[in-house]
């Protein structure tokens, strides 16, 4: 009899043992902190590229460097230590994307560009593209965007083309029909950086008129 | 019984752990195409030079063909296999297998379309190369003609992806019309074939986007061939020896550079760091394409840069 007890004591102890771990309860809410990968949320790119602009996106506009603020930092402790410290680039590439706020008076707008007189700058005027844009400058600019986010890399680069059209319709369609030569502005833009230089496209993400 | 559970859990553990031969498997997608060619070649030579014998796969671009490489590795202890998909969807179960066995996979240039199965996956970002071969394609084109396309294998991610990328840029040009779009399946003879017709149908074009270099030569033979490699400007992708000479030699317009070598070297590399006991990799790791022109050819040999 003790023997029998004995043998439904060592099975109960061994059945806890497998089961232990393999059930679990987790709340809910527990995920609230991790970011949402594309994957994880089955969203298509156009939802996940709208997502990301209004909600993660938008709070990295707010805080942009100052132009003025990275040239101190570029020229006192060095460009490529200031580039990799605010630069994201995906992979093995020589491109590398960040955001920018300038500050200046509108010299020259067009169909394609602003030309921008920024007082505070080394470089007196900058050009920004407000015409047709391809790159990938909203998309790998905060770095929050991982192709192993996604389970295949076409949704990844459809997501940086819808946003490169939010940009298009949320910001430069309205700005353009706005600005006028001589407006004082903040633009944040997203800088193309290739091979350490500073002198690629500037894709504006907000404009802000400051008359 | 207790002990007895733990002991057969432990030795789980252990044959697991096990560690395998210093063997890698090389298995690409063909080896009819000399781009895949020196993938393979350069991939086995830095896993050899890291101390590895090695032997390579040709999947002559069949899934089938594909699963009986991967049936045959898995019972020859081979520690890692360096990959190169056929099919990105249908190679997922072969890399899965590996997984389930012990066997880290590093995919090379091609993705599987799944996560957390290949250990990691070094990819050749062909949307964005693709779509700086298509602004140069509408600065030589001057924003407005007629064109044609040639896809490569249907199916393929690389296919779409390329194509995909230079049509995002190319559709937002109106005056630039496509007038054929046909697959030649990624091969040089099917690319001068599948010309050939649409020139017939098609005399009046002034461009060829070409989904790699060796449909673009096939499609250059063809244009020769009805007198038209003057006025037709020929666009490739993959930076292959033949294309970058051609470009040296104003036949083809463009083309855009992909690194085999910096991706056949990572995943040996990758692969050697397992075997040493590494585990965290990044899953997917775009490698940039850069676009060769004229203009910069000089900077570009085969398969890479100078």
């Amino acid at each position: 009899m003790k023997k029998g007890w004995l043998k439904y004591i060592v099975f109960i102890i061994v059945a806890v043992l497998l089961a232990y771990n393999s059930v679990y309860f987790k709340k809910l809410d527990a995920k609230t902190n991790t970011t949402i990968t594309a994957t994880e949320a089955n969203l298509s790119p156009v939802t996940f590229a709208r997502s990301f602009w209004d909600n993660t996106f938008s709070k990295a506009i707010d805080s942009a460097i100052t132009l003025e603020s990275f040239e101190k930092e570029f020229f006192e402790k060095g460009g490529q230590v200031t580039i990799e410290k605010y630069a994201h680039s995906q992979g093995v590439s020589d491109v590398a994307y960040m955001l920018l706020k300038y500050r200046g008076k509108v010299k020259e707008i067009t169909e394609d560009k602003i030309v921008l007189i920024v007082a505070d700058s080394r470089t007196n005027s900058y050009v920004f593209n407000i015409g047709n844009y391809f790159g990938n400058g909203v998309r790998d600019a905060t770095g929050l965007i991982k192709m192993g986010d996604f389970v295949n890399t076409m949704d990844y680069n459809l997501v940086s083309t819808e946003l490169n059209k939010i940009v298009k319709t949320d910001v430069i369609l309205p700005g353009k029909n706005k600005i006028k030569i001589n407006d004082n502005l903040t633009i944040v833009a997203s800088v193309e950086i290739k091979n350490g230089r500073l002198d690629g496209d500037l894709l504006p993400v907000k404009i802000t008129i400051n008359n | 019984m207790i002990g007895a559970s733990l002991f057969i859990f432990s030795s789980c553990n252990n044959g697991a752990e096990k560690k395998k031969a210093k063997k890698m498997a090389i298995v690409v997608s063909t080896l009819n195409n000399p781009w895949f060619v020196f993938l393979a070649e350069t991939a086995a030579a830095k896993a050899k030079a890291l101390g590895y014998e090695t032997k390579i796969f040709d999947s002559q671009n069949n899934t089938a063909l594909e699963t009986d490489h991967f049936e045959n590795i898995l019972v020859s202890d081979f520690c890692a296999i360096l990959f190169n998909p056929t099919d990105a969807d249908g190679s997922i179960a072969n890399v899965k297998k590996a997984k389930d066995a012990g066997v880290p996979v590093f995919c090379m240039d091609r993705e599987i379309n799944a996560k957390g199965i290949a250990t990691s996956q070094i990819l050749s970002d062909g949307y964005s190369g693709s779509v700086e071969i298509a602004k140069y394609f509408v600065e030589q084109m001057n924003k407005k003609g007629n064109y044609v396309e040639l896809l490569g294998i249907t199916g393929d991610n690389n296919t779409r992806a390329r194509s995909a990328g230079f049509h995002s840029v190319v559709d937002n040009y109106p005056d630039l019309k496509m007038v054929a779009q046909q697959s030649a399946d990624f091969d040089r003879n099917k690319g001068m074939e599948v010309m050939e017709s649409m020139l017939q149908a098609h005399p009046d074009i002034s461009g060829v986007f070409c989904g790699n270099d060796a449909m673009a030569m096939g499609a250059y033979q063809a244009l020769v061939g009805a007198g038209k490699d003057k006025t037709v400007k020929v666009f490739g992708f993959d930076g292959a020896e033949d294309a970058i000479k051609s470009i040296k030699e104003n036949k083809l317009t463009a083309t855009g550079m992909q690194f085999p070598k910096i991706m056949a070297e990572k995943a040996a590399e990758f692969a050697d760091q397992y075997y040493n006991g590494k585990r965290d990799f990044q899953e997917k790791i775009p490698v940039a394409v850069e676009l060769v022109t004229a203009k910069n050819v000089d900077n570009y040999m085969g398969y890479g840069k100078k």
